[in-house]
């Protein structure tokens, strides 16, 4: 057996972040995850403190995702954009903005890694409508509860609270799993961010997955 | 405002306010039916944007995932959104 396959996982939620263990770490570095895994899960069941365990784990998601992250192609930026609320939240206009790959009922779906079009999301949508295509995440926890990665329903307790102005009219989705992105650097973000400006809208609330 | 589950990536781009949650991926604002847990998030980054003061501003949130009482930080911070609204209306 090889030794990546111990680490063999069913790609859920509970294995995001360690996953990348297995596609990139060397033969040494896996060999001693799982030692260590070994010694930290004998102490905690000796100590009977499993927060031992969960740091280690949690040590090992940052190794993982470091690995990663050496692998992505990470295009140049200029300098980072800035602005400031000039009124109080009570009366600002919010948008919404997830890259989860979130499109409605009667939409067109994303289809492939790489897809940069966006879909405009209405604030009155109906949460039964929303439906999600998205290879680089476990869908699962979000087709339960959307407001796990696009939370309409806690932005609209807060504009019936008075907490915020209000929701947007129009909303906006991406499928983030974009491995050339310079399309969307190009036309496509510049393009929401024109209809954001041309809204009115005052804070732009995007969740990345 | 960018809720972000992926610090390398999000300090290497040029976003204007971070809040970075220790979450899994796919689940930024938190698990699905926790209320809670995603209203804890989701005022934590409009407090951000009340409050930053700098561009690019990184802000690590020190949440563990089920092993915090989310009902318990928004009683304990009620009303978390309403001073620096005020405040951020004076500048």
């Amino acid at each position: 057996m090889e030794l990546k396959e111990l680490l063999d996982n069913p790609g859920t939620v509970a294995f995001s972040r360690l996953k990348y263990l297995q596609r990139f770490a060397s033969d040494e570095q896996i060999a001693e995850f799982l030692n260590g895994l070994f010694q930290s899960a004998a102490n905690a069941r000796f100590d009977g403190n499993w927060e031992i365990v969960g740091d280690y784990l949690e040590k090992w998601d940052d190794i993982g995702i470091g690995l990663q992250y050496e692998t992505l192609a990470i295009p140049e930026t200029g300098s980072v954009p800035w602005a400031t609320l000039g009124k109080p939240l009570s009366e600002s206009k919010v948008a919404l903005v997830t890259t989860g790959g979130v499109f409605l009922e009667g939409q067109t779906p994303y289809t492939e890694r790489g897809d940069t079009s966006y879909r405009e999301l209405p604030k009155g949508l109906n949460n039964d409508d929303i439906r999600i295509w998205h290879p680089g995440y476990d869908t699962g926890p979000a087709t339960k509860d959307i407001n796990c990665i696009f939370p309409i329903d806690r932005f609209r307790e807060m504009e019936a609270e008075g907490v915020i102005g209000e929701i947007a009219e129009t909303n906006y989705a991406f499928m983030g799993l974009i491995p050339d992105p310079q399309e969307l650097i190009e036309s496509k973000a510049p393009e929401v961010a024109r209809k954001l400006k041309g809204d009115g809208v005052d804070i732009v609330f995007l969740a990345s997955t | 405002m960018l809720v972000m589950m992926y610090k390398q990536v999000a300090d290497a781009l040029p976003s204007p306010r971070v809040c970075y949650v220790r979450f899994p991926f796919g689940v930024p604002l938190g698990e699905p039916g926790n209320a809670d847990q995603q209203r804890v998030i989701v005022e934590d980054a409009l407090h951000m944007v009340l409050n930053a003061k700098d561009p690019g501003t990184l802000q690590e949130m020190p949440y563990r995932w089920r092993r915090e009482d989310y009902g318990r930080i928004l009683t304990d911070r009620a009303n978390y959104l309403s001073q620096p609204a005020q405040a951020a209306a004076g500048d």
